[in-house]
């Protein structure tokens, strides 16, 4: 009797150990400043509380200059007032020099744009073998041409992507597979310094309190898509594509074959709308299928603020979940993909129940300890400044969140990044010094950025792999967005797919990042499915390394 | 991202806590014999006010619990009447000073310390309102009321703690073993904790105690779809429909159900209805706010109606109307475009589009709109009396703007047609 409770007691403690071993083992260090990262975001934020404050920027991993080492753009907001006079608040780009450290380079890149940016997104449009930027704005958005010589064009009005409403969210993505990149623009709504009203709210105290008004008091417009010509312009065929829809009002939109059937969807998160979900019918147009596929709204057919998304396999059954982030109130909504066209919403019994006092936005699915099941991240931070003088529930700045995904389909809250509280909103992920973890890079509103170095110490194995397609002879686009990436081990399979922009108004590292936990010596098989149809396969591939292949021709040197 | 979040047995609270306030009430005066033993006059305006507080009237009771409070600082009864009063005219910060001031004159009066613990909740003070509702409930002599077990496990579920709203509804359960709301409730967050066998207990047990109680047959529905059972999951939706036809959470799940099952058709139609529901939902409350003139929030339910449904014409054209008086005459035309593609045959939508354009000086859209709505309704008569008013005022084709309003004429005849009527062939005449 008492062996059994000992051992009773044993089990019921090697439990719980475990449980807390692997949170244990997850460390992030913030090492903004030590990267010579001196950024610091601008709002604009005046008396009027202007609506256009309250969003905030995204953020970027790139490797702009192909050196193997993520790069870091950020874009600004507003102008700021120094000493009484007006000084444009600018985009950055810092480019890694290695050792974990960063120089500001944009004045020599030529990306510096000083309007009032909001998102970024990346992808080789030209395929001339770098990447090129589109930053969206509070006005004209930019195309930033990449010459391959650490420089940049804007070559917005020759290629006709000067979308000159309110963007937010952007993702290049190739939805006619002819091998170049598109470019789908998320525009978010009508509001125009003119028509600012201000909006009243009562206090605790019964006094009247200014707040920032809320995104149902704007009309919302319609995204935009640029079918790539392939000659360095585009041609806006919304309306072709039947994807004119005015009643969006925009936020992060992402390219992905949620279906299986070789083409690119996409999802679109509107904020005080219902979300998009158009399915792609090979014919160069679009059906919106989002309240037929369960992903309009929550369970109980509820519209909601979405901000955020991610899409990825997190439960490992070959198919892609997706994650949305929203207001207050609102859980963040996580939809488990059915595998036959239906989502279901299961936001509160994977455990995220807890979101409800807080306002998500950038979010990523993400192995962060290489065990072989995505994580979950999400920032937050509310839009009212003075949100507890109306709403002692909440509060402004917020914690970020980061759960981990116990491989049972849950996710087990911790306690990290509990203490920085900050007004977060885009996120990027990629592994920016080349260890096998992942990073994380966070927009914050009207504050400085944080960087935070994935300095976790697990057994467990990885593997990056980096893709080129074979454009501009043939096949996919130069950099394999659209690519699914599949690693077959002995008892599971795990999927990804290289994606332009996702999260919040951000874009990750094009890198595919695999987390393939213990007791495994070698990946099996690896197989990419581009865009073009073609499928390389490599054997027995080594791990904890970083590998790059080209469509056609396997695995290449760097 | 406002849309509010429903929590089953939220309706069932707001009628627990009515019966509440006017209990505390009469207990104050029934249960404080040394209150009646005074002055006539105090008990008779006590009364009185009661009286105006128990009919509705309560900016009325409020004033005579004032005077009453202001004459007799000391007296609980009208800090606590001057409270409830405020709280029924959504005044809650001096509400909650009320409150406080009863408190400080006779500290151990539960019901107020819960009625306050509601108050800082309506106020969106939540720490606040649990902090009262925990001191209510142990100060409480005898098994503490329902609705402050009820109010905690919302608040707990409200700020994502399902593990503590777990626990008061447990209790509650124990407390009040034949409470529907609670087994609801209880069942709703074990739903969301992915206790499912627990949960469906619940749900099972709220209708053993009422058979019609729609949400348990809903609840059950819900365990009965989140293991896979689609089939019995339909049967439980339809139970739940037919008892209460006007939820559009009901029909939503039920049509993602049905679509999920094979059953597109269905499931597509039930989908509709949903969102027709849920859009007129959003409507009548926009029209409430109306009649208060609060024109901020009947713009915004205004627009959570189309959003919901942006096929249902009186949404769209109610909204583009408030639009238009507010003179967002650019989100009134955007607001009739919206309506236009969902339904391209609505003629009127044309007309008043047409008229905003005008607005605008888009004269050649305006003629365009204003042929599209007689080309839709040849039978109108404004629509042609708006074109061959714009024909004159642009100094356009006349004799086709006589032909116009002389067709109306014959439709409608009334004084404003004659009017243009005139004024056409005036312009015509000075024209020759």
């Amino acid at each position: 009797m008492k062996s059994t409770v000992f051992l009773a007691l044993l089990v019921l403690f090697s439990q719980r150990f475990s449980q807390a071993e692997f949170a244990n083992h997850i460390q992030f260090t913030n090492v903004t400043q030590r990267a010579g990262i001196d950024f610091q975001h601008q709002d604009g934020r005046r008396e009027q509380k202007y609506f256009i404050e309250t969003i905030g920027s995204g953020c970027a991993f790139i490797d702009y200059n192909n050196d193997g080492n993520l790069d870091i753009y950020l874009v600004n907001a507003a102008f700021v007032s120094k000493n009484g006079e007006e000084e444009a608040s600018k985009n950055k780009l810092y480019r890694n020099i290695g050792g974990g450290e960063f120089i500001d380079v944009t004045t020599s890149a030529g990306v510096g744009h000083p309007g009032y940016g909001t998102g970024v997104s990346a992808g080789d449009y030209d395929n001339n073998g770098f990447i090129d930027l589109y930053i969206t704005n509070f006005g004209t958005n930019i195309l930033y041409q990449n010459n391959g010589d650490g420089t940049f064009t804007n070559v917005t009005k020759i290629a006709q992507v000067g979308e000159s409403r309110w963007s937010a969210g952007s993702t290049f993505g190739d939805y006619d597979n002819d091998g170049d990149l598109d470019l789908y623009v998320t525009n978010y709504c009508d509001f125009k310094v003119e028509n600012h009203r201000p909006c009243i709210h009562k206090g605790i105290n019964g006094n009247n309190i200014h707040v920032y008004c809320p995104p149902e008091q704007f009309t919302g417009v319609s995204d935009t898509l640029y079918r790539n010509n392939g000659n360095g312009t585009f041609t806006d065929v919304t309306r072709e594509a039947g994807l004119y829809n005015p009643i969006g009002r925009g936020m992060s939109p992402i390219w992905s074959d949620y279906d299986n059937d070789k083409d690119l969807d996409l999802f679109v998160a509107n904020d005080a709308t219902e979300n998009f979900l158009y399915q792609n019918n090979n014919d160069g147009t679009f059906s919106n299928v989002a309240w037929i596929a369960g992903v309009a709204t929550d369970m109980n057919g509820d519209l909601q603020g979405s901000m955020g998304l991610d899409l990825a396999d997190y439960d490992n059954d070959g198919d892609f979940d997706l994650i949305m982030t929203n207001f207050q109130r609102q859980v963040n909504t996580f939809y488990r993909n059915e595998g036959n066209g239906f989502f279901n919403d299961i936001s509160f019994s994977i455990g995220l129940g807890y979101t409800l006092p807080y306002v998500g936005w950038g979010t990523g699915l993400v192995d962060l300890n290489n065990d072989g099941f995505r994580d979950l991240f999400v920032a937050n931070g509310h839009i009212q400044d003075i949100i507890a003088q109306y709403d002692t529930g909440s509060s402004y700045k917020q914690p970020n969140h980061l759960l981990i995904n116990d491989g049972q389909g849950s996710f087990v809250r911790t306690n990290y990044m509990s203490e920085d509280l900050k007004v977060s909103r885009g996120v990027a992920f990629g592994d920016y010094d080349n260890d096998g973890d992942i990073d994380i890079l966070i927009s914050n509103a009207h504050d400085q950025p944080t960087l935070l170095r994935n300095d976790s110490k697990t057994d467990n194995h990885w593997l990056i792999i980096k893709t080129t397609g074979s454009q501009p002879t043939s096949g996919s686009n130069r950099d394999g967005i659209g690519a699914k990436v599949k690693i077959i081990l002995k008892n599971r399979e795990l999927i990804s797919e290289v994606r332009s922009s996702s999260s919040y108004m951000s874009q990750n590292d094009l890198r595919a990042h695999f987390g393939l936990g213990k007791d495994l010596d070698q990946v099996d098989i690896l197989e990419v499915s581009w865009p073009s149809g073609k499928i390389d396969r490599l054997k027995n591939v080594e791990l904890d390394t970083i590998i790059h292949i080209k469509e056609g021709v396997g695995q290449v040197a760097e | 991202m406002r849309a509010e979040q429903n929590y089953n047995g939220c309706f069932t609270r707001l009628i627990l806590q009515l019966r509440f306030y006017i209990l505390t009430l009469s207990l104050i005066l029934f249960c404080q014999p040394h209150i009646l033993s005074q002055d006539d006059d105090v008990a008779l305006s006590l009364r009185k006010a009661e009286g105006e507080f128990q009919n509705g009237n309560w900016a009325e009771a409020f004033k005579i619990y004032q005077r009453l409070a202001a004459n007799h600082p000391d007296s609980v009864p009208a800090q606590v009447g001057m409270a409830s009063s405020l709280v029924k005219l959504k005044d809650y910060p001096p509400a909650i000073i009320a409150f406080h001031r009863a408190l400080e004159i006779s500290p151990h009066l539960s019901r107020v310390q819960g009625a306050l613990a509601d108050t800082y909740d309506k106020n969106r003070q939540p720490d606040e309102a649990i902090k009262w509702y925990q001191k209510a409930i142990k100060s409480f002599y005898g098994k503490a009321p329902l609705p402050w077990y009820v109010s905690l496990g919302i608040i707990e579920a409200k700020q994502g703690d399902l593990e503590q709203a777990r626990s008061y509804y447990t209790v509650a359960a124990q407390l009040y073993p034949k409470s529907v709301p609670v087994y609801q409730n209880l069942g709703t967050v074990l739903l969301r904790q992915n206790r499912l066998d627990e949960a469906d207990a619940c749900f099972y047990t709220a209708l053993e105690l009422n058979p019609q109680f729609d949400p348990a047959f809903f609840g059950r529905g819900e365990v009965a779809k989140k293991t896979g059972n689609l089939i019995e999951a339909q049967r439980l939706y339809e139970a739940a429909i037919r008892l209460n036809s006007g939820d559009s959470a009901y029909r939503y799940v039920y049509a993602q159900v049905l679509l999920q099952s094979g059953k597109i058709k269905e499931g597509k139609q039930e989908l509709q209805k949903a969102r027709r529901l849920k859009s007129e939902y959003h409507l009548q409350h926009a029209h409430r706010l109306a009649q208060q003139k609060d024109w901020q929030e009947t713009l915004r339910y205004l627009k959570l109606s189309v959003d919901a449904d942006p096929t249902l014409v009186e949404a769209v054209q109610d909204l583009a109307y408030l639009q238009t008086q507010l003179d967002d005459l650019t989100a009134a035309e955007s607001t009739l475009s919206l309506g236009l593609l969902n339904k391209p045959n609505w003629a009127p939508g044309y007309w008043q589009r047409g008229k905003i354009k005008k607005r605008i000086s888009d004269f050649i859209g305006a003629e365009s709109d204003f042929r599209k709505a007689i080309k839709l309704s040849p039978d109108a008569a404004p629509p042609k009396i708006s074109l061959a008013k714009l024909l004159v005022e642009t100094g356009k084709n006349l004799d086709q703007a006589l032909e116009l309003a002389q067709t109306a004429i014959e439709i409608d005849p009334k004084p404003e047609f004659q009017e243009v009527m005139k004024m056409i062939r005036k312009q015509t005449k000075s024209e020759k």
